[in-house]
């Protein structure tokens, strides 16, 4: 028996919706080149989960570009994110290179500074509400303009937008003052 | 203390806000106010830590996709080659006993075991000829006609010469057997899906050309078709949808739109305007969820 599939998804459908932050688009993207992407990396010396965290990060790096309207394809989608898989794993082999001959204990210990700190930073975010987490979020990572921060969360204008990011931002900074000194952040 | 103007400045240029040219401005204050530049790095730790945030959000969605591993082609490969191994041992058996019942293999035992006893060498070769050709001709008999072994070998089919050496290669390179795999289809086809395959690629026979009506108040949810073409009535547009073609031996096509998670069928029959009715049959619906790999 013979399949065949019509499928509506194209490219520019999936890039138009991916600019918008559409994540269901992002969520087909990502089932649709998982195989293809994976086996990169499998196929040189990494594992499943590895493939996969590579394939995932490529795929975010992606999805902030075209969010944020730095992105212009001039080639298909998926050449773009092979590249950046080759790219972001090429990286992952020399530092598991340099690892092996350089010493464990200084990168350990400066990667779990960094790591505590990022868990004091995610219960200070959690604290805040969705909406506010959607706003900075949107702000500071999709680079997002304001006006589209408003047609995405249903501001009334832009003005609102910015007031309501400026609000969140200034909640955040106190929240995170109330609970911890600077010092805790620039050691 | 560092004014209101350029704490927003700061915040511009943390968010890349700012062109080049303003970008350049603002790291020579931050280099020239070390009260700015402390207060950028407490700020530049805190949206790094929105960034970090924004990422395991996206991270957790994807997590949550479900995909098969892609280690598991290499688990189809390797049942692949079991599969084979187990059919070449059944067909070795099937030989062994087929030998032991010839009357004529007795003769060519005693035939081998002579030049054994002379050289160490060349008997082998004589054995190794004289079976292979034995094997050949059983070969091409176990293809024609399992159920009737021949008794006499001057009654089997001449095997031409490539294909006997065809034949010897494959015994000899051994497992590599051309073994159906159901699954191996719907791999091929859902690589064929990430080409284009709306450019045709991958059907000789023509694809259902789809128009959509969302404007049509009788029919909100409905389907036809219309002179080769497949009409459907709603709002379609705003959502993906899939139409699935299947075509039997003798070229039947039947066709299904997999929508918002449901599977229809599309009855080609008539082209009176139908109900789009889901599919609820669950051994139907596995199926077309193992096709569409989801």
């Amino acid at each position: 028996m013979v399949y065949r599939s019509n499928s509506v998804i194209d490219e520019k459908d999936i890039f138009e919706r991916i600019c918008k932050g559409d994540e269901k688009a992002l969520e087909l993207l990502y089932k649709k080149y998982y195989r293809m992407m994976t086996k990169l990396v499998i196929s040189n010396s990494g594992t499943e989960d590895e493939a996969r965290d590579v394939y995932q990060d490529a795929l975010i790096v992606f999805w902030q570009k075209a969010n944020s309207g730095n992105l212009v394809m001039t080639a298909k989608i998926s050449t773009y994110i092979y590249s950046i898989c080759q790219n972001l794993w090429r990286k992952e082999l020399d530092r598991k290179k340099r690892l092996s001959h350089e010493e464990k204990d200084t990168p350990v210990s400066l990667d779990i500074e960094t790591a505590e700190r990022d868990k004091i930073l995610l219960k200070c975010i959690d604290q805040l509400g969705e909406t506010c987490k959607k706003v900075l979020m949107y702000y500071y990572f999709e680079e997002m303009s304001m006006q589209e921060i408003a047609d995405k969360l249903g501001f009334a204008n832009t003005d609102t937008a910015k007031t309501k990011k400026y609000k969140c931002k200034m909640k955040l900074d106190e929240v995170i003052k109330s609970q911890y000194s600077e010092q805790d952040f620039l050691d | 203390m560092a004014i209101e103007k350029d704490l927003e400045l700061l915040d511009s240029f943390i968010g890349n806000r700012l062109n080049a040219e303003e970008q350049g401005a603002f790291e020579q204050k931050l280099n020239a106010d070390p009260e700015l530049k402390r207060e950028y790095n407490l700020q530049h730790k805190i949206v790094e830590g929105i960034r970090k945030a924004r990422i395991t959000e996206l991270k957790t969605m994807l997590n949550n996709v479900p995909v098969a591993p892609t280690s598991a082609n290499e688990a189809l490969s390797l049942s692949k080659v079991l599969i084979g191994i187990v059919i070449v041992g059944a067909i070795s058996s099937g030989l062994y006993f087929y030998f032991n019942q010839d009357e004529s293999l007795p003769q060519q035992e005693i035939v081998t075991s002579q030049p054994l006893v002379e050289t160490e060498n060349t008997p082998v070769v004589e054995s190794t000829e004289a079976s292979d050709a034995e094997i050949k001709n059983s070969l091409e008999q176990a293809a024609v006609s399992s159920d009737q072994p021949a008794k006499n070998n001057e009654a089997l089919p001449v095997i031409p010469k490539k294909e006997g050496t065809a034949v010897e290669q494959e015994r000899a390179t051994a497992p590599k057997m051309d073994v159906y795999d159901p699954g191996e289809e719907a791999t091929v086809n859902r690589e064929e899906e990430n080409l284009d395959i709306r450019k045709g690629t991958a059907s000789t026979k023509e694809k259902i050309e789809v128009t959509t009506e969302s404007n049509n108040k009788k029919y909100k949810f409905h389907y036809q078709f219309k002179e080769g073409k497949l009409f459907l009535y709603g709002s379609f547009k705003k959502d993906l949808y899939e139409i699935m073609e299947f075509f039997s031996d003798d070229n039947k096509r039947t066709a299904f739109l997999y929508y918002e998670n449901n599977y229809y069928l599309l009855n080609e029959e008539n082209e009176k305007i139908k109900p789009l009715t889901a599919i609820a049959d669950q051994v139907l619906l596995k199926k077309l969820k193992d096709y569409r790999g989801n």
